[in-house]
């Protein structure tokens, strides 16, 4: 009798555990890719300058510190766009007229009536690499509020 | 280490449309879309990368575009890391690249007719010639450059874990466009 008892606790244990991994694994598929950048650790500040500057003096070292990183960077606005059902701003660099920050933005918590060019702004986004100009995509403005 | 230099290349082309784009008249595009699909039983798979820089000589039809692989954006995160990490190694080759030339440019781009675009492109460290039909238009007096094409995953290389074979199609449908503006120095 006792063994059929622990029979059952082993069979309903194992019930559990595999409703569990199924459950995880349900959820790991599901996950969204776009992360909220606002709640994740930041891993570097910098300017506009110095960011463009890392790639532009040495990419692979660049690429190795920053890709894939959340990175908080203070630029002036050079332009504001919607494009492709997007909101994008470029910001600007003293030490290069060619080169800019490509922030790809966050639907979420975006004030951009706030923003005009010549603004100074603070984003934090995902740095992906280096083109032409530094791309950065799900940026959050940072201590940006709605107008009231 | 080639993917690299041939990136290098290809931004030495760019560089050089764009040292000389005051003059010649190059257009740049900063903000291309790029999107693939792969259609399957099992799943459908799409991204899109927004962020696809491309320079056009509109004297001599010359097209270079540079998309970085790491700016394909998916639904799902583990779609986005599969990608990256197991189909097109995006540590190893983070860039794609392709620099061709539009057959029989005859220097007018007011046309309804589709062109071919003859050029090379390189991605996961393969080069390989392709042929792609684009469709030329012109919004708010932008030049817009769309089109769209099959991508065999074997003439790239990729390799597909047996586990994932069904998930994944043997052709990825590509499909682009591209507005430019003109370059200033």
């Amino acid at each position: 009798m006792r063994t059929k008892v622990k029979l059952k606790i082993v069979l309903y244990g194992l019930m559990a555990i595999v409703f569990l991994c199924a459950v995880y694994v349900y959820y790991e598929i599901q996950r969204p890719a776009r992360v909220d950048v606002s709640t994740l650790e930041k891993a570097t500040i910098l300017n506009t300058d110095d960011l463009i500057g890392m790639f532009q003096s040495d990419e692979s070292y660049a690429t190795a510190t920053l890709v894939e990183k959340v990175i908080e960077v203070k630029g002036v606005i050079q332009e504001i766009s919607f494009l492709n059902n997007r909101h994008t701003i470029l910001l600007k660099s003293k030490n290069s007229t060619k080169s800019f920050v490509m922030c790809d933005m966050s639907p979420q918590g975006l004030y951009i009536e706030n923003l005009i060019v010549g603004d100074t702004i603070t984003l934090r986004g995902i740095c992906k690499g280096y083109l032409l100009d530094v791309i950065m995509l799900n940026c959050v403005p940072i201590n940006e509020k709605p107008k009231e | 280490m080639k993917n690299q230099k041939n990136s290098t290349l290809v931004l030495i082309l760019l560089l050089h449309l764009g040292l000389y784009g005051q003059h010649s008249g190059n257009l740049i595009c900063r903000q291309g879309k790029v999107s693939f699909f792969s259609y399957t039983a099992v799943e459908n798979i799409e991204a899109t990368n927004n962020q696809v820089v491309s320079i056009v000589d509109e004297n001599s039809g010359e097209i270079a575009v540079q998309m970085l692989m790491r700016a394909f954006v998916f639904k799902k995160a583990l779609m986005e890391e599969h990608f990256n990490e197991s189909y097109v190694e995006s540590d190893t080759y983070p860039k794609l690249t392709f620099s061709g030339k539009i057959n029989d440019f005859d220097g007018v781009w007011e046309t309804t007719a589709p062109k071919f675009v003859d050029g090379i492109m390189d991605f996961h460290g393969v080069q390989k010639t392709i042929a792609l039909k684009i469709s030329i238009e012109n919004e708010n007096n932008n030049l817009v450059l769309s089109g769209d094409f099959n991508v065999s995953i074997d003439d790239f290389d990729i390799k597909v874990p047996p586990l994932l074979v069904p998930n994944i199609s043997k052709e990825i449908q590509v499909m682009f466009r591209f507005e430019y503006v003109p370059y200033e120095e």
